[in-house]
């Protein structure tokens, strides 16, 4: 790991990411605290997805122009979506399933595309880490 | 009887398990995840997600005595696991639908907070498919993966897909609203044209905090569940959390006792001790469908 790299919330990524590249400690929703990974459970993965701003009510409408929201690169993955403690699904927009908060409905948190049904991710920046 | 139904797997863990030191320089090394699990029991019972890795779906039996808390007796049922794939998160998973007539209340019954202050993007214009919760119970930590079919309210409208891989099946009446509690035998009859024999029935009477507008008595609801085998009856307030958890948790408790293995302090279970049939398998995401919000 490079213990240089800040994640935006200022924390080392060493202090989240295990030695085996797993998340060390619990992932949390940062609104309410439902716990959505354990620690251990989710690999740290990087890829550019972009997901809609968690703030704007219109954030995921696909017939506007442009969608508010960040592109994001730091990641938790998991390869089975019964690792979560607790998340949710949305509906599908297009062949993306967004995830967010199970308990307070919060997000998106998260995004998985249909496509690939082993790759769950939920960016590092839109959870609290615990 | 315990041992024939662990599988090579597991026996591989197992002769793995008691060399700590060489465990723990796997771990380091990172060539192997280790999980310590205080896990006592694992019986994967549903197949509804076809995502999973078949060679996960191994019931296996190991040193019973539950009825402990997660956390406690780690000597007994714990097991340094070698594995290549990530660790087993959960004990059982279970799959679990919420029906009743349009606006009874079912979204916020899979709600731990109905603060609407916040109505967040995905929520208000695309809604929620489904959610996957945790539940503990007796020790064993339990998956739940709860659909709710709001916005789909009409009978035939809800696929039968659905009902099928449900092993807990919420049916939702509005104790204010006479016409939602004359609906309940219409629901009967999807319940039991597509579900599950084995399914866990559980009435909810909702809107418990509208105390003052309610039409429908306590003992109506008691006595409608009371003529369905099987099927258990609560009044609940998602409003005020009443109820609630309980809700799930009581669900959960049904099906934990109908699982073909002991299981102490099962004060709650009369029903006879049967091995599930094999359902059909549902697709692991019913198909895309319109929602109001």
């Amino acid at each position: 790991m490079d213990d240089t790299e800040q994640t935006k919330d200022g924390t080392d990524r060493a202090d989240l990411v295990s030695e085996d590249g797993k998340n060390s400690k619990s992932v949390l929703c940062q609104r309410c605290g439902s716990k959505v990974l354990c620690p251990g459970m989710a690999v740290f993965a990087e890829k550019e997805l972009f997901l809609p701003s968690m703030r704007k009510k219109s954030g995921l409408s696909t017939t506007e122009g442009s969608v508010d929201g960040d592109t994001l690169t730091t990641h938790w993955l998991v390869d089975d979506m019964y690792t979560f403690e607790n998340v949710g699904f949305t509906n599908d927009v297009g062949r993306i399933k967004y995830l967010i908060c199970a308990d307070c409905e919060i997000g998106p948190i998260g995004w998985h595309c249909l496509d690939d049904k082993k790759s769950y991710y939920v960016a590092v920046e839109r959870v609290n880490h615990a | 009887m315990a041992e024939q139904q662990l599988s090579a797997r597991d026996k591989l863990s197992q002769s793995f398990h008691g060399d700590e030191r060489k465990l723990e320089l796997a771990r380091r090394s990172g060539s192997v995840a280790v999980r310590r699990s205080s896990c006592v029991c694992y019986l994967v019972v549903t197949d509804v997600d076809s995502l999973m890795d078949p060679r996960f779906d191994i019931p296996r039996r190991a040193a019973g005595g539950g009825g402990g808390s997660a956390n406690s007796s780690p000597g007994l049922g714990a097991q340094s696991r070698r594995r290549k794939m990530p660790p087993r998160p959960a004990d059982f998973k279970l799959q679990i639908i919420i029906i009743g007539s349009r606006g009874v209340g079912k979204t916020s019954l899979m709600e731990r907070y109905t603060d609407d202050t916040f109505c967040e993007a995905c929520k208000s214009t695309v809604g929620v498919d489904f959610k996957i919760k945790t539940v503990e119970l007796r020790g064993r930590k339990i998956r739940l993966q709860i659909w709710d079919t709001a916005g789909q309210e009409r009978f035939n409208s809800i696929t039968s897909a659905y009902y099928r891989g449900a092993k807990g099946i919420v049916l939702v009446y509005d104790i204010t609203k006479q016409e939602t509690f004359e609906d309940l035998p219409k629901w009967m009859k999807m319940i039991d044209k597509y579900a599950s024999e084995e399914a866990e029935l559980l009435l909810v009477g909702n809107k418990l905090d509208c105390e003052s507008d309610r039409i429908i008595s306590r003992q109506q609801g008691e006595r409608f569940a009371s003529r369905i085998s099987g099927m258990r009856f609560c009044e609940a307030s998602a409003k005020d959390n009443f109820n609630v958890d309980e809700i799930f948790l009581k669900l959960v408790d049904d099906i934990l006792s109908k699982m073909p293995l002991e299981v102490p302090n099962k004060e709650l279970s009369n029903s006879v001790l049967s091995l599930q049939p094999e359902p059909e398998v549902p697709p692991e995401l019913p198909p895309p469908r319109m929602r109001c919000c």
